[in-house]
């Protein structure tokens, strides 16, 4: 079965669309508090419900003991987004569920007992939805913690009430280019909404990506948040699409030049850093949306920034490398990539 | 000089913080001032962007301190204790983390005050288990009950997620009557 990132390239402003549930059953202490014991029965219970999601979706399901991964693997799966840092770096036993086409996360003993992410691609919050729920409404079984004026009871109060956070994986190089991306956080942030690097709250971002996501839990039904969401990003991609094309208008032959420059890079250099490739594949996937340079079609660029970071590029080569080792290496898987 | 928090590194921040009126001076390094203030040194969009950790711990920090003679201890959260996990107010303070279910209930009445900041909202309108059912009584004595309007919506939303409609219809009659009655009300008292 093909992963959700493999099926095409992928679209020009949205990514991908994600929903992540955060869920704790009423039978334990939260994960703060949390005793070894405890950790692993509720790692057991959740790693348990894999057949019950395979009967719902049809899929096969995958688990594992996450703390008992190597470096290398935890890291892989975080490059991907499918665990978080927080989880790869917990001590205490921790699991994940993965659905076969990675569309499905679960993360068992994160921040709270139970976080289920739902990816689908390009603008699509209402299949991620829908299938968060549908593993959702499994797990209810195990009993959560639920209170009739809170909602879902979460570590955290900033997750209380709804436990969602909708968010869209977003494209803006034209924004960023304008600089404009400080004036958009302002302005989204009037609606509940917030904007940040793709690798988390307070990063700096890379390649253009942007993660577009609600702020409050409570007090709105999970189908206002996401209608919200919904209406603030039709706002950021006709925003984006009018920057793209007054770049276009104003600065073509800057862009291009740029453009071709990335290329030129990307398929000859014999050297290339994680930074400086995101950089470039940036540019590429920037020139092929707005018609300047012929890529295959097929290549889904998003997932080329993911595979070229450096766990996942040791995963493709078979062998652990160092530094060096490891950017001569992307060089020339690169070089390959750009021959079309 | 070091960092007056870890007592290790290099101290490059000046922190002043002003608190009702009760001024605080630290000299921190530059992890111990994103940590434990709500400064942000390198900001990624060119300054103001906030953390939602910083203004949580804000918040929160701003909850327990009593104002000259108005509040019981119990009411400035000093001393309060869960007693299903043992966690006290002043760590949930400090991290922003409750330790179990029951903290909620436990530290009802002093985090009442702190969610609409957090949230905007104290009271959930979305999704629940399958069976959790709205209790006609009032759920807890340290939370404050639902008003009538709020249960009875709540009570709209569980009709219509199982098709009952009839009831439904029943159900938001009765609210649109209410929030006339309570708009009604407003009026006589703004006049």
């Amino acid at each position: 079965m093909k992963k959700w990132y493999e099926n095409k390239a992928e679209e020009r402003v949205v990514i991908s669309s994600r929903v992540r549930l955060a869920r704790n059953l009423s039978e334990y202490h939260f994960a703060g508090k949390m005793k070894d014991k405890e950790c692993e029965a509720l790692t057991q219970r959740v790693r348990g419900m894999a057949a019950a999601f395979e009967g719902k979706e049809g899929m096969k399901y995958y688990s594992c003991s996450v703390n008992k991964l190597s470096e290398l693997e935890k890291t892989s799966l975080s490059e991907w987004c499918i665990i978080s840092e927080h989880l790869a770096k917990k001590r205490q036993e921790t699991a994940l569920v993965l659905s076969e086409d990675e569309g499905i996360s679960i993360m068992v003993n994160e921040e709270d007992h139970i976080r289920i992410q739902a990816v689908a691609p390009g603008e699509n919050l209402e299949a991620a939805y829908t299938r968060a729920m549908q593993v959702d409404e499994c797990l209810e079984e195990l009993g959560y913690a639920y209170d009739e004026r809170y909602g879902y009871l979460t570590t955290s109060p900033l997750n209380v009430g709804t436990g969602m956070r909708a968010s869209f994986l977003v494209f803006l190089p034209a924004i960023t280019m304008a600089d404009k991306i400080q004036k958009l956080a302002d302005e989204i942030g009037k609606y509940g909404v917030m904007i940040h690097g793709i690798s988390g709250e307070g990063t700096k971002t890379q390649g253009y990506l942007y993660r577009i996501l609600n702020r409050k839990t409570l007090g709105c039904t999970e189908r206002e948040i996401i209608e919200n969401l919904r209406q603030i990003l039709g706002e950021v991609a006709g925003q984006e699409q009018k920057y793209r094309e007054y770049l276009c208008s104003t600065n073509a032959d800057e862009i291009e030049d740029k453009v071709y420059r990335s290329f030129g890079v990307l398929r000859y250099a014999k050297k290339i850093s994680t930074e400086d490739a995101l950089a470039l594949l940036a540019q590429i996937k920037l020139g092929r949306d707005m018609g300047m340079l012929k890529v295959n079609p097929d290549l889904n660029l998003y997932e080329q920034m993911i595979r070229i970071q450096p766990a996942n590029l040791q995963k493709i080569c078979g062998k652990s490398m160092n530094r060096t080792q490891r950017e001569l290496y992307r060089g020339e898987y690169l070089n390959q990539l750009m021959k079309m | 000089m070091v960092c007056g928090i870890c007592k290790a590194r290099e101290a490059t921040v000046f922190y002043t913080e002003i608190v009702n009126g009760t001024k605080k001076e630290q000299y921190l390094c530059e992890e111990c001032a994103a940590k434990s203030t709500s400064l942000r040194i390198k900001a990624p969009f060119g300054g103001q962007e906030f953390s939602l950790g910083g203004l949580l711990l804000g918040l929160l920090e701003h909850s327990g301190e009593p104002k000259a003679g108005e509040e019981t201890p119990q009411e400035s959260g000093k001393g309060i204790v869960c007693s299903n996990c043992g966690m006290t107010y002043a760590e949930f303070k400090e991290h922003g983390q409750f330790g179990c279910a029951s903290c909620y209930k436990e530290f009802g009445r002093l985090l009442l005050r702190n969610m609409r900041g957090i949230q905007g909202s104290d009271v959930h309108t979305g999704k629940r288990p399958k069976n959790v059912v709205i209790s006609p009584a009032a759920p807890s004595e340290d939370v404050p009950a639902l008003d009538e309007t709020q249960r009875l919506s709540m009570q709209l939303e569980q009709a219509i997620e199982r098709e009952e409609y009839e009831l439904a219809a029943v159900l938001r009659d009765q609210i649109r009557e209410r929030k006339k009655q309570e708009a009604k009300c407003a009026d006589e008292e703004m006049v």
